[in-house]
């Protein structure tokens, strides 16, 4: 538990915005999902590199049902040149995530986006919460 | 004696964090040397001139570490408005029409090779909702209290837990207290460019031989990442070379910054 704590502090926060706690946060979510990354993609976009993360969709706690979504942030890796954007976790293949969206974006940047090992999800600057918890208050 | 040392070492553990890129190497400068512009453009109703002296103000915060060799240097104004590394222009920006989350105030963008070693940083403001000020106006956000912040990330810092540091990652409307510099900031800046001293023997005249890199090996000048324990912040003494990690030069970094701030108080 410990090593998946440190692991997942590496996990950034938001970026020098209001801080939202987990209420909040699902307040403001119009989809709420579990799901694992099973694909990473980078790509060149006007400006800068966005990263495209596809997630397979297990469980859907909120909103309309999905079986996969793809998240696009900014920054990545293209050809050797990497855009780091503060604040913007490198979410890798094989990351189990609780989503909270809000029109298909994560809620206030990347609040809404909590790894989780299944029994507690770790949001940025966030308490672990209990998962079970999480499904007793959307449902 | 053991105790004691158990104890520096845990005093100078930073909430600070690092950032990492892609490849998960640290970012950092290697050049001393960092130029940077300003667009001062935007609909955000503030003056040109004292939007450039925030700015300005904003990077000798770090600039200004007692010993640091980073020279973020202001070059002008640019009419540079986009987050891209090809106009070789680090700059900084207002947006008036923010296609990235509404809630985000800034954002920093940097680029780095594999290595970590920064090529480019572009630092956007959020004019699109979201009110500024130079003056420290309570309904405000304060451009200097973000643009500190924005400054450490472009210098390679991540946020910090240290809800007083300037790298801590939240603010609110009218805060202007992360202006200055927080001792948690210089502790992690200290961290990071401990090991990044660019031109040591010719600049510092001393020698390097005999040091260690906090890691057990020893020191024989300056190298990239995980090199030298050149210390930022021993100016005084002609040459920086210290024989112990970089927990202690932290240490000695955030003592500096308490005796500051006391005398300051005093």
């Amino acid at each position: 538990m410990l090593l998946s704590l440190s692991l997942l502090g590496a996990a950034q926060a938001t970026v020098f915005v209001s801080h939202l706690d987990l209420d909040e946060i699902a307040d403001r979510a119009d989809q709420i999902v579990i799901g694992e990354v099973s694909e990473v993609t980078s790509r060149r976009a006007p400006g800068g590199i966005v990263t495209e993360i596809t997630v397979d969709v297990f469980d859907t706690l909120l909103g309309t049902p999905a079986t996969e979504l793809t998240l696009t942030l900014p920054g990545g890796r293209v050809f050797g040149e990497t855009l780091t954007v503060s604040g913007v976790p490198h979410l890798q293949v094989g990351h189990d995530l609780l989503l909270f969206l809000e029109d298909s974006r994560p809620v206030s940047f990347t609040q809404g986006i909590f790894f989780t090992d299944g029994e507690y999800a770790y949001g940025p600057e966030q308490a672990p919460v209990a998962m079970e918890e999480v499904r007793r208050t959307v449902r | 004696m053991q105790a004691t040392f158990l104890w520096l070492l845990s005093s100078a553990a930073t909430a600070g964090q690092l950032t990492t890129n892609q490849y998960g190497a640290e970012l950092h400068w290697e050049d001393d040397y960092v130029p940077f512009q300003l667009n001062p453009g935007g609909k955000h109703g503030l003056d040109h001139d004292e939007i450039e002296s925030v700015v300005v103000e904003a990077a000798e915060q770090w600039r200004g570490i007692d010993g640091s060799w980073l020279e973020l240097s202001y070059e002008g104004r640019t009419e540079a408005e986009t987050y891209t590394s090809g106009d070789g222009v680090h700059a900084v920006f207002f947006v008036d029409e923010w296609t990235d989350n509404p809630d985000l105030l800034a954002l920093t963008y940097t680029y780095s090779y594999e290595d970590g070693a920064i090529s480019h940083f572009d630092i956007a403001i959020n004019t699109d909702g979201h009110s500024w000020t130079t003056k420290g106006s309570e309904d405000s956000n304060d451009l200097l209290n973000a643009l500190v912040h924005e400054f450490g990330h472009a210098v390679g810092l991540d946020h910090s837990s240290d809800t007083e540091a300037s790298m801590f990652s939240q603010t609110s409307v009218g805060e202007v207290a992360k202006r200055d510099l927080a001792e948690d900031d210089v502790l992690t800046y200290a961290t990071l460019y401990d090991g990044y001293f660019p031109y040591p023997e010719a600049s510092m005249g001393c020698s390097t031989s005999g040091g260690s890199n906090g890691n057990g090996s020893s020191v024989s000048g300056p190298t990239g990442a995980g090199g030298g324990a050149y210390s930022p912040f021993d100016s005084s003494a002609g040459c920086s070379l210290v024989g112990g990690s970089g927990q202690m030069v932290a240490l000695f970094a955030g003592l500096l910054v308490a005796f500051r701030r006391r005398t300051e108080d005093s």
